[in-house]
């Protein structure tokens, strides 16, 4: 074949590279911005490195392939000469017989030759072009609009309003005095009832139901605090839980406290606290003696079967509820189970005295012993929990507040490690739990502040409240060892979170 | 030294070529030249009769009487210097009246023997005017010499000189008394080529002309050996291999009872032509190509052949009847569906 149509072919393959490069832009182009316009209507947005990603990757994927079509072979570049110049398949003969001798196929070729040499220098063909340029058309318009059209703002909710009604106030009173009434410790009921009215005083100045909703979620996180947190059951269940033989020994610990929680019945009423307070002792009882005889059978076993060993394995696990990390040392909780714990020890050390029939009976002795300890000091927990539940639910009910929305009864302070992680809630939930300084709310939307007036994230409005009502709770007639305990609460759970002076406490 | 010596015998056989393109050219252009003397317009069936006549083939002139069917075979024996021999067809005409036939006759010594005296078709062109009207019988003589070039006569084949050719006229509008072809003489003719009524101008130009003299003025310029050399020459012209699938596809288009083919054959055609029909399309596209200053065959060549060539190999059904299409419409048709494979 001849030089010019070697010419020609070379300005075929760029032809191409221009057409597909041309066409992989825009179509990068055309996939960037509908995915922005798509991303704006969704009201959305991603890392600008991902609209790079899919333009590069698109252009790339797009001009490829329009190459591999557009690549130009010689039959192809023949016929397209011959169509585009009107040539008689001159061009494709001379392609189709390259190499083969012959006196009339050398004339055929010079004369494809000579009419190859006579055509006018080729360009891109315009009428051509539109081929080409409906996707940049399409491309910039379409990437123009997305860029142009602005991000929409958030929808703003249509606040709504909220007036403390008389209603209301008649059941937060009703509350404070059923409080009174049931079988809480009076420094418990003071703590909860002095919260309950600083709650009550805060809503009369508030007009607008958010923040009724964020005064009245943080009074029951503050009564959580006082009811729930503040209890030692949780803590020392799991210091001495850590084994699978220490297992059942700390679920006799939980079981017992939060027997309540194996009602169906909500719990919403002082009648309905007070059946259940009733019969208390007993349950509580029945919890531990349950979990107890399970965890018991791990010492059926001779001394020569090894009840040294259980003994020392199970001692060493049950030593770690001596740390003022599980609860202060006077603690019923705690000095039952280290009672039960020094006992064991003695036994342990002391079994070379025993034969196996007096060693059962003694571990038989000290497990009852403990029982008879343990169960009257978690029946003042359980009337914390129970009271809690009471009080978390009357007030939801008071103020229309989904139960969703309201905090977790452990919101968050788990000051021995980040056991939320692996353990389960104590109302049988398996959310995870929460890590220390987590504050969980029910609602991630966007509010108002009521002072600035600018767009907040639900969660750190309501830390003005937490703020207010510390503040209150402080100065307030809270006795001094529980404001010592709410302080500490609340350092551990702004650890993480701004505050609303936009400095993060650290105590 | 070698390659300079090979390059300049290969330079002088290219050389020697393209004399020989030049001079088929101006061969052509002198025989139509010619020919327009004696004949009025005209000007396709002028070139298909010589591209037949190249591509030595048969061709079927029809026409009404007076169109100039007869002189036009006439100028051409002229114009070819060949021996011309013309055969009317009547009903009566017998088969040897075509061929020949065995006489007896006494020799210079007195004693009989049969010889055979040669009949009108021993010519180089030969015209077989209103071929319709001869009976089957005598049609069918022809059948043999048309596609063999020879005549067989009691055990006894003569051969035809060569070139040969028939050039056969008949008329449309005879339907009495006529005999139409069988299809397999049909398929002997390379073209049938339709003679239209001239027009106003060209009518005009046959008048005049007749008034000065009867006489046929064209004259000698090739002869038999140099139509055989350009019959030749016009075979090695190349012929792609996407443009002999589109012809051949265009051949089995016509063909209603295959499988794959045309959407016109299927509603249009009854029967479809033969594989003869491929390989005239294919030899006249090359004389076509060389006659055009071409030396490539190109689909226009096939496409300007396609009505010559298939218009007597094609039947064409009641439902193009009803559509008031001829077999030229249909043909057309058949190419249009064809284009895609351009």
């Amino acid at each position: 074949m001849g030089t010019e149509f070697k010419k020609l072919k070379k300005k075929f393959l760029i032809e191409a590279i221009i057409k597909s490069a041309i066409t992989g832009v825009f179509a990068g182009l055309l996939a960037v911005g509908a995915v922005l316009l798509g991303l704006k209507l969704a009201e959305t947005d991603i890392n600008a490195g991902f609209y790079v990603l899919i333009g590069f990757g698109v252009a790339l994927a797009v001009g490829g392939v329009l190459f591999l079509f557009l690549r130009p072979s010689d039959t192809k570049i023949a016929k397209a000469l011959d169509n585009e110049n009107g040539l008689n398949e001159k061009i494709q003969t001379m392609v189709a017989f390259n190499g083969r001798e012959g006196d009339m196929l050398e004339l055929q070729r010079q004369d494809a030759a000579e009419k190859l040499a006579a055509l006018p220098k080729r360009r891109l063909s315009v009428k051509k072009l539109w081929q080409y340029a409906v996707i940049p058309v399409l491309a910039l318009a379409l990437f123009i609009t997305a860029v142009v059209i602005p991000q929409k703002a958030p929808q703003q909710q249509p606040e709504k309003p909220f007036e403390y009604s008389e209603r209301q106030k008649a059941a937060v009173a009703r509350l404070i005095e059923d409080v009174g009434n049931t079988s809480l410790s009076d420094t418990d009921k003071s703590s909860v009832t002095a919260m309950l009215r600083t709650m009550s005083e805060n809503l009369e100045s508030i007009k607008k139901e958010k923040e009724m909703k964020a005064a009245v979620i943080s009074a029951i996180a503050f009564i959580d605090v006082i009811l729930y947190t503040s209890n030692s059951f949780d803590n020392v269940a799991f210091a001495i839980g850590g084994d699978e033989k220490t297992e059942f020994l700390s679920s006799a610990i939980t079981d017992g406290v939060l027997f309540y929680k194996a009602s169906s019945v909500t719990v919403t009423t002082l009648e309905q606290v007070k059946t259940m307070e009733s019969g208390l002792v007993n349950s509580v009882g029945e919890k531990v003696d349950t979990a107890m005889d399970v965890f018991v059978q791990q010492y059926d076993v001779t001394i020569a079967d090894g009840l040294e060993t259980v003994l020392k394995e199970i001692n060493e696990v049950i030593s770690a509820v001596s740390s003022d990390k599980v609860a202060d040392e006077t603690d019923a909780v705690r000095v039952s189970v280290e009672k039960f714990h020094t006992v064991m020890s003695g036994l342990a050390e002391h079994l070379a005295t025993h034969n196996d029939e007096t060693a059962q009976a003694a571990v038989r002795e000290n497990i009852s012993a403990y029982k008879n300890e343990l169960v009257p000091a978690l029946v003042p927990q359980s009337y914390r929990c129970i009271a809690d539940e009471f009080v978390r639910r009357r007030t939801a009910q008071i103020f229309d507040i989904n139960s969703g929305e309201l905090p977790r009864q452990n919101s968050g302070v788990q000051e021995l490690d980040d056991r939320g992680d692996e353990t389960d809630n104590p109302d049988g939930t398996e959310n995870g739990g929460s890590g220390k300084g987590d504050v969980v709310f029910g609602s991630s939307e966007y509010v108002y502040d009521p002072d600035t007036g600018e767009l907040v994230p639900y969660g750190k409005y309501i830390n003005i409240y937490y703020a207010s009502m510390t503040e209150q709770l402080l100065n307030g007639e809270l006795p001094e060892n529980l404001k010592e305990a709410i302080k500490q609460y609340f350092s551990i759970l702004y650890s993480g979170t701004e505050q609303p002076d936009g400095e993060n406490k650290e105590e | 030294m070698e390659n300079i010596g090979t390059a300049d015998k290969n330079s002088a056989t290219q050389n020697a070529n393209a004399e020989k393109v030049k001079a088929f050219s101006k061969a052509v252009a002198k025989i139509k030249e010619e020919i327009r003397k004696d004949v009025v317009g005209q000007e396709d069936i002028v070139d298909n009769v010589i591209t037949a006549i190249i591509a030595g083939g048969n061709v079927l002139l029809e026409g009404v009487p007076g169109v100039g069917k007869t002189r036009l075979v006439r100028s051409l024996g002229r114009v070819l210097s060949l021996p011309f021999s013309r055969i009317q067809f009547t009903p009566d005409l017998m088969p040897s009246d075509v061929t020949g036939t065995n006489v007896i006759e006494k020799d210079d010594n007195g004693k009989m023997k049969t010889v055979f005296r040669k009949g009108p078709i021993f010519a180089n062109l030969v015209l077989a005017d209103e071929i319709n009207r001869a009976t089957p019988k005598t049609q069918a003589a022809m059948l043999e010499v048309m596609q063999e070039h020879k005549v067989t006569v009691l055990n006894d084949s003569y051969k035809m000189q060569e070139p040969f050719f028939v050039l056969a006229t008949e008329n449309p509008i005879e339907q009495d008394g006529t005999y139409p072809l069988p299809e397999a003489q049909m398929d002997r003719f390379m073209f049938k080529l339709l003679m239209q009524f001239p027009g106003t101008e060209e009518l005009i130009d046959i008048v005049n002309m007749t008034q000065i003299t009867l006489d046929e003025s064209a004259e000698a310029v090739v002869d038999g050996k140099t139509i055989m050399e350009m019959r030749e020459l016009a075979k090695q012209v190349p012929v792609i291999n996407d443009v002999m699938k589109y012809t051949v596809n265009l051949i089995a288009n016509t063909h209603p009872e295959l499988e794959n083919t045309s959407e016109t054959a299927k509603k249009y055609i009854k029967h479809g032509a033969s594989p003869r029909a491929a390989q005239a399309i294919v030899t006249c596209a090359k004389v076509r190509a060389l006659m055009n200053g071409n030396y490539n065959v190109s689909y226009g060549d096939i496409d300007a052949l396609a009505c010559p060539v298939l218009r007597h190999r094609i039947k064409i059904n009641y439902n193009a009847v009803n559509d008031k299409l001829s077999v030229d419409d249909v043909i057309n048709k058949l190419l249009a569906e064809n284009k895609k494979l351009k």
